[in-house]
């Protein structure tokens, strides 16, 4: 995927491409559950990014213009990895159950009242 | 004695040649600032040097010394911080061009207990930029320049305290103060063949310090001997006000045999000479602790777990920076980039790391809690070259098991101390994982092995030129 109009074919063919190319000047609008679609997964050596992370990836133009399609390929790489790694921490769901609790810390300062 | 010997000193034998006056603390400043202009820039070592604070502070030092008053054991001791610590003196740079002009009006915690403690503040170390959080691919990762290892200036320092490891390995400081999110205390430790002391999250205040992430940020000691880590723990450790996460918990260890498990596999797939030292480390152990071998990890997503909170975490703390597109200012092409995929963490992952956190930390402790310290080679490797992709370092080293990950993603202390050579010249270490709060633990043991070993006060020989 050397250039830009093979990264939007890729895109386009994700099925989520319009509404994803339309947004992407505000990505803050976008937030990346916004762009979901059936992922492409791809079982080769050097799998090609699934279409759901080139939809997220696109939108970052809207942070930084002059992104490459190479480097919206190389974002949307990295984007697979870390939901891979997302799917390790509850496979499918089942490994954690409804009332396990995260780590959180949240504290109210205390506010002295004259 | 030799300016090298001195500079070269571990802090508890400069506090001792200080108490029976044949040297001052202004000596020991002037000695270590000649030092860093001579050698910081060669080592990619130093961001800023503090010459006229540093003078103050060793001034006040021998002028209370003078009158009777000794602050604490690293009164009038020089020393140097991780550029990502707060100070007035001098931007606070966090390694990274994009905040290469950023000034604070305060001293971070942990410098200002150092400073109340009669410490000497020679300088701003390097490190990789944002600490690493935006997954740099190579030792070229700081606005300073790569950070090289005084062992051998052709390879890095590790990361991303890189510039503590170095400052400290080169005799440029008195000791350090690093950090460690994931690996980056106990990395440039090795690479620069120091010890290093990766404190339990909590018992240091993280005020003052770059966040990178909330939850799995630490502040420790990076220095010449395990002896000063414990030093400067107790100085910089205990509850603050301004960081609720710190406590104060007891620093101690118990007068019994101490109790070292090895990890299961622990040298699978390391460089022979990796594996060689740890081996030789284990038999010098074997002399005065408990060994229990081929303890087991128990199987969890430790670097999943890990890994998706520094992307979410890090993409917080770091969200003006990417969304401003200024990311493109960082040094390393890995950072230009790396911090839009982390944005785009979900946030179901990242709470189902926080969820698995509490079940990790508890099958550790079911596994190692009845030791004081699990035993491993830090690194599979020596440190990397400089100017080649990680990934392309060692392509034939499979590398082992490793504990950082579960370290890290429990908020465990580990200490990480040299142990011999290996390729190239370079040092490797051996790393002991400590319950939560057994940093004591885990110094009593260091303690006893440096004591009947001298790979930690093995000298470099430095080179003034950078090698191209």
């Amino acid at each position: 995927m050397k250039n830009r109009r093979s990264f939007l074919t890729a895109v386009a063919a994700s099925g989520v491409g319009v509404a994803v190319l339309g947004k992407s000047a505000d990505a803050q609008s976008v937030p990346a559950s916004a762009a979901v679609a059936s992922p492409h997964p791809s079982s080769s050596a050097s799998p090609k990014p699934s279409a759901e992370a080139i939809a997220v990836a696109l939108t970052f133009r809207g942070f930084d213009a002059a992104l490459t399609d190479d480097d919206l390929e190389t974002i949307a790489r990295s984007i697979d990895r870390k939901r891979g790694a997302g799917n390790l921490l509850n496979p499918k769901g089942t490994l954690l159950k409804n009332a396990d609790e995260p780590i959180t810390r949240f504290t109210v300062p205390f506010t002295d009242v004259k | 004695m030799t300016n090298d010997d001195l500079a070269f000193s571990d802090a508890t034998t400069l506090q001792k040649l200080m108490t029976a006056g044949s040297v001052s603390s202004v000596d020991l400043t002037k000695l270590y600032l000649e030092r860093l202009e001579t050698y910081g820039h060669v080592y990619g070592a130093v961001v800023t040097i503090l010459r006229e604070r540093a003078m103050k502070e060793a001034k006040r030092a021998d002028r209370e010394r003078k009158a009777g008053k000794i602050r604490s054991p690293l009164h009038g001791v020089p020393y140097g911080v991780k550029d990502l610590l707060a100070t007035p003196d001098a931007p606070t740079t966090w390694g990274s061009a994009p905040y290469r002009d950023q000034h604070f009006d305060f001293d971070a915690t942990v410098v200002k207990k150092i400073t109340d403690a009669g410490g000497v503040l020679l300088a701003k170390l390097a490190m990789v930029e944002l600490a690493g959080g935006f997954g740099y691919s190579d030792a070229d990762a700081s606005f300073t320049g790569p950070g090289r290892t005084p062992w051998n200036a052709k390879f890095w320092s590790g990361g991303s305290s890189s510039g503590t490891g170095a400052s400290v390995a080169a005799g440029l400081v008195g000791f350090g103060i690093g950090t460690e999110t994931s690996g980056s205390i106990l990395n440039p430790a090795t690479a620069c063949g120091i010890t290093g002391l990766r404190p339990t999250y909590g018992r240091v205040s993280r005020h003052g310090a770059m966040a990178l992430c909330w939850s799995l940020d630490k502040i420790g000691p990076m220095a010449r001997s395990a002896r000063d880590t414990e030093t400067i723990l107790r100085v910089i450790a205990g509850a603050d006000p301004a960081d609720p996460t710190a406590v104060d918990r007891p620093l101690r260890a118990p007068s019994r045999k101490p109790r070292v498990a090895v990890l299961k596999n622990a040298t699978h797939g390391v460089m022979p000479e990796v594996k060689a030292n740890f081996e030789a480390s284990l038999k010098v152990l074997a002399q005065f602790c408990d060994i229990t071998m081929d303890v087991e990890l128990p199987d969890a997503p430790y670097g999943a777990t890990v890994g998706t909170i520094v992307s979410a975490e890090g993409a917080a703390a770091f969200r003006d920076l990417i969304e401003s597109g200024k990311s493109r200012m960082l040094q390393n092409t890995g950072d230009h980039l790396g911090g839009y995929a982390s944005y785009a963490t979900l946030a179901v992952d990242y709470i189902d790391a926080q969820r698995r956190r509490p079940m990790m930390i508890k099958k550790v402790n079911d596994a190692f809690g009845k030791f004081d310290g699990v035993a491993t080679p830090t690194l599979s490797t020596v440190t990397p070259p400089v100017g080649i992709p990680f990934n392309n370092a060692y392509p034939n080293v499979e590398g082992g098991p490793s504990l950082i990950g579960a370290g890290n993603a429990c908020g465990l202390p580990a200490i990480g101390m040299p142990n011999g050579f290996g390729e190239n010249g370079l040092p490797t270490g051996m790393a002991l994982l400590g319950v939560a709060f057994g940093e004591a633990r885990l110094t009593a043991i260091a303690k006893r092995y440096q004591a009947a070993t001298d790979f930690h006060t093995k000298r470099p020989t430095l080179v003034t030129q950078t090698p191209s």
